[in-house]
């Protein structure tokens, strides 16, 4: 998949400049290649920072995840070793 | 996982024929020379623009009634594309215009429509990124509703006030092959906005569960 990725960027720049190649004229052909690399660069960039952003975000949330669930197994034992100890004075008694 | 690859190879396919109609079938206007061809890919990123506008109006339009955040997380998603693809426009039209016009900028009607449509949204955004409280949400659905009718006087401004800015000519002064490069570069771009949609929903879902997460976490920390 990452190589197809990198292979399609590639193929998707390479091909404007082998098309302005074969162009006569130099009208304007300059601003349509920053355009257009504009274009691609913007694209990838958002791309790259949507996804990287979600990943982010997807991590803290496993690791908050994480801290809940500690949290909530202490609360647990504690409320058993609770009860265990108002069981234990009926037990002596 | 299987609908991200769809996207991306259907995707691929049309940027492959939109470049092949762009750069090799449509025939160049001598009069504008090769920059015209920046046409190709700045009218269909305007189009998708308004579309992402016009979900966050719809969306804000619905949070407000309803109050549901899912609503407000969709109207955000749509305007964040959107303001993407408005970029897009903004910066690859000043490119065009130093070749035809001979200057970056002009303070004509389209131009100054599309720029001010653009700041309500960048102000959008960054009112949403701000806070997540429930009076920030609906300061930003209203800014929505305001903001996204200026698509209709960026639309109109060409043909209804003098300035530089082409005319509309989609409609009639097209040729096949013209239009064969514009609609595939628009059905290419449309995948795009499909996968930054879906990339954007799932990363901002997750984030308002990072928030809900973390007041449960201080709730309890508290009652301890």
């Amino acid at each position: 998949m990452i190589r197809s990725g990198k292979l399609f960027c590639a193929l998707a720049l390479l091909f404007p400049a082998l098309c302005f190649a074969s162009y006569d004229e130099a009208m304007g052909k300059r601003h349509l290649l920053i355009a257009y690399a504009l274009f691609w660069a913007l694209s990838f960039a958002a791309i790259f920072y949507f996804g990287l952003k979600g990943r982010q975000i997807k991590n803290e949330l496993s690791k908050l995840n994480e801290r809940l669930q500690a949290l909530e197994q202490k609360d647990r034992a504690e409320e058993e070793t609770k009860a265990q100890e108002s069981r234990s004075p009926d037990v002596k008694a | 996982m299987k609908r991200y690859a769809l996207l991306c190879i259907s995707g691929a396919v049309l940027t492959a024929a939109a470049l092949c109609f762009a750069f090799l079938v449509a025939p160049r206007i001598d009069s504008m020379g090769d920059v015209q061809r920046i046409f190709y890919f700045h009218v269909p990123s305007a189009w998708l623009s308004y579309i992402g506008f016009l979900i966050a109006f719809v969306s804000s339009l619905c949070f407000l009634f309803q109050g549901k955040e899912k609503f407000d997380l969709f109207a955000r998603v749509g305007a964040e594309v959107g303001l993407f693809f408005g970029y897009i426009v903004i910066i690859t039209g000043p490119l065009w215009a130093r070749v035809s016009w001979g200057v970056w900028w002009k303070w004509e009607p389209r131009l100054t429509s599309m720029a001010f449509l653009v700041l309500i949204f960048t102000i959008y955004v960054a009112l949403q990124n701000v806070s997540h409280e429930k009076a920030t949400q609906k300061l930003a659905a209203v800014l929505a509703l305001f903001g996204t009718p200026s698509i209709y006087f960026v639309h109109s401004a060409v043909n209804r006030m003098q300035g530089l800015h082409p005319k509309n000519v989609v409609s009639q002064g097209l040729n096949f092959e013209m239009r064969l490069a514009l609609y595939s570069f628009f059905f290419a771009e449309l995948c795009l906005f499909l996968g930054l949609f879906a990339l954007r929903w799932n990363g901002l879902k997750a984030e308002r569960a990072v928030i809900q997460m973390k007041k449960r976490l201080s709730k309890m920390e508290e009652e301890r």
